[in-house]
């Protein structure tokens, strides 16, 4: 096992190297220039050359890019053009409220896209099979900034029940716990937002997972050995049905420190998202490369764990 | 005649849906007696398979039993309940299926699979039920039977994994023990010795097994009693005895020629001309008809009874009706 991950450890690095030519590639070639817009027309002709030296903007692109690539390497991910700080900083400030955002709502969509999964497949084609089809049609269609408007209108607007703009209360002096709940009574409403498309989505996949096994000869054996309809279920079927989750996990797990471009920025939520979003356009660029970086990396992690925790589940499967 | 173990009557099996109702398993009555083997043997598609399952209670799908009674010890488990009949399904009764690969669960310990039934039938506890199955597993020829509880189903091939399931099976020591095509999925050498294993089970044990195959082979080497079944429909019942020197109907005429025979020298092996229609487009008159040799004008438009034609020995077929000279011959 040791030996597999490490394996696979290593065969992530070609891609992120790959992934980083790429993206820088690309930054150069995109339109605009980072430091236009940010000057006075009228600025110095000096001071803009001394500006394009301090971001190592003079260089050729080659050079500015190992230059990029020795600093990153060593957990250095430069300076932001927009707000003059490093970009680790202002990153790490972010990273753990899109986490926590991303968590909250990952626990959402298992709590919820399962038991409503299984509550279908148990009665396939019932009113209430055919009633949560149709919800998750329309929560997978709706595009998550009217999701996110409407929870607002109805649970911010209305009802009152919860915050739906930032990520804690300004200057409230919480500690502790009552922080804690703060936080949480916050990232409530963007939570759901995002969720609402996952379960959507998941509920109906882990109808058809259920239903696949309990079909399966399997299935049948367990049965005829005179087991409850329920026992059958819990032991025999979900077992089976629930493994493929794991992928989709592995995704979820992968996409967590991404952030939620559209939902965080709806609700003025301090995140990595939202800071992406920025920075692209202002050109911010070593803060894009390090938020691509850090995501793609984190989506080939996510994958490996889910092919870890595969051969946890799935007895079938062995790495050496 | 002593009381039967099983008793089929009139059983008509359906799969229904909101267009049409196909039946697949039609009138269908035989019976079995304690310790007795009966082989229910037939082509492919006939409804052996939904016989057992029907037996079981386990159709798949909309397939449900819409007449007839199927006696057990006397009660007729169509009008049990699920829990009732949860308490003899792999307790009094226990099958073994046609698809040994499949009927495993892959994500389950041998040990696991193989305790269920034990502990829940026989009130075991864990212990108890685990030094069981290690003992039924060494009885169907596991050496290392104690090994093998903490292994997956992925880890044995597939005659294993059959013993497994014969293993599982006879656990609880079940009055019957229905097997349907034990063997078919598996190799020839394999097959011998699953079949030799399920008789010395059955000395044993005194189990009753209706062995459902298609295999002649197989009855001959197996079975008392032998049910054919053609299209849905008991063609014939009679003797192992009577079915290969007596036998009567001119389907299972035409499976015992359709065995391959050493000793005659023939140059073609013989089969039935035609296929097996689908339970949707069954003739009207006598479902062999249109395969038959023997066919009279008759046979196409009236559907024959069972004519009994010795002790236990029936017939569905115009050639032993009692009245036989009022048909004309094509
Ligand atoms: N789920 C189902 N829905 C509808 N019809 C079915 C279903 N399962 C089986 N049947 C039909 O029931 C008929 C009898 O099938 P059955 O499985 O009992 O045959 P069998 O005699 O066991 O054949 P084999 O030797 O191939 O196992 C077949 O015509 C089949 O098409
Ligand atoms: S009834 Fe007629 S068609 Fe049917 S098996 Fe007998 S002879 Fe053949
Ligand atoms: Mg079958």
């Amino acid at each position: 096992m040791v030996k597999y991950i490490t394996r696979r450890l290593l065969g992530t690095i070609p891609m992120i190297v790959l992934i980083s030519i790429i993206l820088f590639t690309l930054l150069q070639l995109a339109p605009g220039d980072p430091l236009a817009g940010k000057l006075d027309q009228h600025a110095d002709a000096n001071y803009i050359a001394k500006l394009k030296e301090d971001f190592g903007l003079d260089k050729p692109p080659v050079e500015q890019f190992f230059f990029w690539a020795k600093n990153f390497v060593q957990g250095n991910f430069g300076v932001s053009f927009d707000k003059k700080v490093l970009v680790q900083d202002l990153l790490s400030e972010r990273i753990g409220k899109t986490v926590f955002l991303g968590i909250v709502s990952l626990i959402f969509t298992y709590m919820i896209a399962i038991p409503l999964g299984i509550l279908s497949a148990n009665k396939p084609y019932s009113k209430l099979d055919y009633t949560l089809t149709s919800a998750s049609f329309i929560g997978f269609s709706m595009p998550s900034f009217f999701a996110g408007l409407l929870l607002i209108y109805l649970f911010g607007f209305q009802l009152g029940w919860f915050p739906y703009s930032g990520s804690e209360t300004e200057a409230s002096g919480y500690e502790g716990l009552e922080y804690l709940m703060d936080r949480l009574h916050h990232v409530i409403l963007p939570a759901m937002t995002l969720a609402i498309i996952n379960i959507a989505q998941y509920n109906r996949y882990v109808r058809a997972s259920v239903l696949d096994a309990k079909a399966q000869d399997y299935t049948r054996t367990a049965r005829s050995k005179g087991l409850s309809e329920s026992k059958v279920l819990r032991k025999h079927v979900l077992r089976n049905a629930l493994i493929p989750l794991v992928t989709l996990f592995g995704i979820d797990l992968g996409l967590l420190l991404s952030g939620a471009i559209i939902t965080e920025t709806i609700f003025g939520f301090p995140g990595v998202g939202q800071l992406y979003i920025q920075s692209i356009t202002t050109r911010d660029y070593p803060v894009v490369m390090a938020i691509t970086m850090m995501t793609s990396m984190a989506v080939l992690i996510g994958n490996l764990i889910a092919d870890i925790l595969y051969a946890f589940v799935d007895p079938r499967i062995k790495y050496d | 005649m002593s009381q039967a173990l099983l008793q089929i009557e009139n059983l008509k099996t359906v799969f229904e849906n909101t267009k049409s109702a196909v039946t697949v398993v039609d009138d269908i009555s035989f019976s079995m007696n304690k310790g007795e083997t009966l082989a229910l043997v037939g082509e492919s598609g006939c409804g052996k398979s939904m016989t057992s399952l029907s037996i079981m209670g386990l159709l798949p799908g909309t397939g449900k039993v819409a007449q007839g009674k199927i006696m057990f010890e006397g009660n007729d488990l169509t009008k049990k309940s699920v829990e009732d009949i949860s308490k003899i399904r792999g307790n009094k009764i226990a099958m073994i299926f046609q698809e040994p690969m499949t009927s495993l669960n892959p994500v389950l310990k041998i040990g696991d699979q193989m305790t269920e039934g034990l502990i829940l039938h026989h009130k075991l506890s864990k212990k108890e039920a685990e030094a069981r199955a290690i003992e039924r597993l060494k009885l169907v020829g596991f050496a290392r039977a104690k090994d093998m509880m903490n292994e997956y189903p992925h880890q044995l091939s597939g005659g294993m994994r059959q013993r497994v399931m014969i293993a599982m099976a006879m656990s609880t020591d079940p009055q019957l023990l229905i097997a349907d095509e034990p063997t078919t999925a598996l190799d020839v050498t394999i097959q011998a010795q699953v079949l030799e294993l399920m008789r010395d089970v059955k000395a044993e044990f005194e189990t009753s097994i209706l062995l459902i195959t298609h295999d002649l082979g197989v009855v001959a080497e197996m079975a008392d009693r032998v049910v054919v079944m053609y299209a849905g429909k008991v063609v014939e019942e009679a003797s192992v005895f009577d079915v290969f020197e007596k036998s009567s109907h001119p389907y299972t005429e035409g499976l015992l020629k359709s065995v391959p025979n050493l000793e005659a020298d023939q140059t073609r092996l013989y089969s039935i001309r035609g296929n097996v229609p689908t339970p949707d487009e069954f003739p009207i008159g006598c479902r062999f008809a249109p395969r038959c040799d023997k066919a009279m004008d008759h046979c196409f438009d009236h559907a024959p009874d069972l004519y009994r034609v010795g002790d236990r020995h029936q017939v569905r077929c115009f050639l032993y009706h009692p009245e036989k000279g009022t048909f004309s011959h094509e």
